[in-house]
């Protein structure tokens, strides 16, 4: 089994004693028929962080997340919180939000919370304390008494979001949450989860949208066929990976740039060009475009996300 | 959370939300309205019991018929009420219904032919053989008066050698309509398992409810919560039932409350059978209009089992009545029969339940593994045996 080295690090963590809370995903196996989803997936969550799991459609985030809430099983590897395999009991912690969303249509939705909080381990009491809560913040306190089908798609999101918190859960995982919201829609969210992590919950969650979440995750596992191959802190993935040279100069031909490793050349106006280099040096390239023409923009750029997956997985 | 209280929660979820469902209370009154209407309706209408047979004479009535017509209706457990009418009237009255029969003096009687009552056919004989023997003993000289008290005198009693007793009646009443309702209860419910089951799985809820839940679980709390509202409505029929056939007067024999209580424990045997199959129909599916095709075999199951026990009724010490209680898909509709009605030997209950048991405990193993290997699956329709796989 070759890991990539990023994620033989981020793994690393965890090999020692494990602080509880730990959410390790150790050597996850799972084929459909001949279709291999997960392929030895193995990464470490640490708690009351946001973690991103990331990757492209197909890779294998849904089976993994389904493992972690013990909606599927495992061919092979296992789910351990703070060191000790993840149980049924341990799960109640847990919240959930499928990629599929869904909901009884025709319940009333404080129905349905109170419902799901019940199953969850609370009592009576405590699931209608929760679900009013939930309700009042989450803005659908209106719609307390309404059923689900009823909603406008928005608040059916937002009603799925608190079936997945109403319990209080330790650790929550969502499964795309971000998709189908419009930019709003993605702002509340960001702003629900970060809320969120202040209390100590940890936070995963999926995507296919590498960039868009880039700035909501600390840690990331970024996964392609089964397998994770960027992991670790956001910060630290980014300063490990080649900074993007930019340059934008008016009025300069294509001379001056002949001789440096471009990886993008593009036509921003008459006469003005934006070329984008790979491990260039900074100075020379600037010297070199001072003396041909007006540079009108000069930055280094940290690479993306889906720049350093699209490096990490080749071409 | 122990697995007991999540099937306590999930069987609560479904009793509270389908309780409060309109189409629930509609089901529900029209259950209660047609069970009172076929025990009511009959009584009003049979309420005259003591038929009235109208009869015309035309011509010169002979002495002495008025009180031979009078006790030949008696005999028929009726009264009569004779009237003397001209000819033509006679022929128009009877057309028109307003009479059952004419009497054309001595030389015949004469019915409408189409849609005569049998006892009016009855009493039509009875009568044409008195005006015969009448005339021929006027005619060898007995009196008059001799012949009308003759002819008024009540007929000899007619007895069963096999009485058919009101208790009989009765049971046969209960196994009928027991029937009926143990048939349409266990398609009913069952359809409503599966598409309860489709639901879940069409609206994706169920992955939510699975993160907290085992399958067995939601399975379990689902067939339990749906049984319970079907016995509720079970037992609410049986009232409905016993109280209007108590309120028209009907004779109810000791035995009822035992014979609808046999009722109940074969519905709620089959309901076991059947339950867990329908779900995994509903689990196996995934369209609405899919899933009766999926539940197909199970309602043509149910429905055998449903002329099976209608053959018994008519012949409930047969080989049918012998062999289908023991044949598990089949006993909850025939064993009830059986015993209401024929002469089961004392073994033959509890035999017939344990291996409807035993079975039950098979079938529910393997409806659960199939429900579970599906209900997570979208996209097209399950093949069974591929639900099957463990």
């Amino acid at each position: 089994m070759s890991v990539p080295l990023a994620a033989e690090r981020a793994g690393g963590q965890s090999h020692g004693r494990p602080r509880p809370g730990h959410l390790e995903l150790a050597g996850l196996r799972r084929r459909y028929g001949r279709t291999v989803a997960l392929d030895g997936l193995s990464f470490t969550i640490e708690p009351g962080q946001i973690f991103g799991f990331l990757g492209p459609n197909g890779a294998g985030k849904t089976t993994a997340m389904r493992i972690v809430m013990g909606i599927e099983l495992p061919d092979e590897g296992a789910v351990r919180w703070g060191g000790r395999p993840l149980t049924h009991a341990d799960r109640l912690a847990f919240g959930y939000m499928p990629e599929q969303r869904g909901l009884y249509p025709k319940m009333r939705v404080r129905d349905h919370l109170v419902y799901l909080a019940r199953l969850h381990g609370l009592t009576a009491g405590q699931a209608g304390a929760a679900g009013d809560r939930w309700l009042r913040r989450l803005g659908i306190g209106a719609q307390a008494h309404e059923r689900v089908e009823a909603l406008s798609h928005g608040n059916q999101q937002r009603v799925q979001l608190a079936a997945a918190l109403v319990h209080d859960p330790q650790v929550l995982v969502l499964d795309e949450p971000f998709s189908g919201l419009d930019p709003r829609g993605i702002e509340d969210m960001t702003g629900i989860l970060r809320e969120l992590t202040q209390g100590e919950i940890t936070v995963v969650f999926s995507s296919h949208q590498l960039d868009l979440v880039e700035d909501i995750c600390e840690q990331v596992a970024i996964i392609d066929r089964g397998r994770v191959v960027l992991a670790g802190a956001v910060r630290a993935l980014k300063q490990r990976g080649s900074p993007t040279l930019v340059l934008e100069v008016e009025g300069a031909g294509s001379d001056w740039y002949a001789g440096l490793p471009t990886a993008a050349v593009e036509h921003t106006g008459p006469g003005r060009v934006r070329v984008t280099f790979h491990d260039a040096d900074p100075h020379l390239a600037l010297d070199q475009a001072h003396a041909a023409g007006a540079v009108r923009r000069f930055a280094l750029e940290e690479p993306s996300l889906s720049q350093l997956f699209l490096q990490a997985v080749g071409p | 959370m122990s697995a007991a209280s999540a099937v306590r929660l999930v069987a609560g979820r479904e009793v509270r939300e389908r309780g409060r469902s309109k189409g629930f209370w509609v089901g529900t009154s029209v259950w209660l309205l047609g069970i009172v209407a076929a025990i009511v309706v009959p009584a009003i209408l049979g309420h005259h019991s003591q038929q009235i047979f109208r009869v015309g004479t035309v011509g010169a009535a002979p002495l002495g018929l008025t009180p031979s017509v009078t006790a030949d209706a008696a005999a028929l457990g009726g009264t009569a009420r004779v009237r003397a009418i001209g000819a033509a009237a006679a022929r128009s009255a009877l057309d028109a219904q307003a009479l059952d029969l004419v009497i054309e003096g001595q030389t015949g009687v004469l019915v409408r032919g189409q849609n005569t009552d049998p006892s009016v056919a009855g009493l039509a004989h009875l009568v044409a053989r008195d005006v015969a023997v009448q005339a021929r003993l006027r005619a060898t000289g007995v009196p008059a008066e001799r012949v009308r008290s003759t002819f008024a005198a009540a007929p000899v009693p007619v007895r069963s050698l096999i009485p058919a007793s009101p208790g009989h009646q009765s049971s046969r009443a209960i196994v009928v309509a027991g029937t009926i309702i143990l048939y349409l209860g266990l398609v009913t419910y069952g359809g409503w398992v599966t598409s309860g089951v489709l639901e879940e799985k069409s609206s994706r809820v169920v992955e939510v409810i699975l993160s907290a839940a085992r399958p067995r679980e939601l399975l379990a709390g689902k067939v339990i919560g749906i049984g319970l509202l079907g016995l509720g409505q079970f037992a609410a029929i049986a009232l409905a039932g016993t109280t209007a056939a108590i309120a028209v007067g009907r004779h109810l024999p000791a035995s009822t409350p035992g014979a609808i209580g046999l009722i109940v424990v074969w519905f709620l045997l089959g309901y076991a059978f059947y339950c867990c199959a329908f779900a995994a129909a509903g689990a196996a599916s995934s369209r609405q209009a899919e899933a009766p095709v999926v539940a197909g075999p199970l309602t043509l199951l149910i429905l055998l089992g449903y002329l099976a026990s209608l053959a018994i009724q008519s012949n409930p010490d047969g080989v049918l009545a012998r062999i289908t209680p023991f044949i598990p898909p089949l006993a909850p509709m025939t064993m009830p029969a059986r015993m209401l009605l024929g002469h089961a030997a004392p073994w033959e209950l509890p035999a017939s339940a344990a291996v409807t048991l035993a079975a039950t405990y098979g079938l529910v193993r393997l409806a659960g593994r199939a429900y579970s290997g599906t209900i997570l699956r979208s996209g097209s329709r399950v093949p069974l045996r591929e639900a099957l796989r463990p």
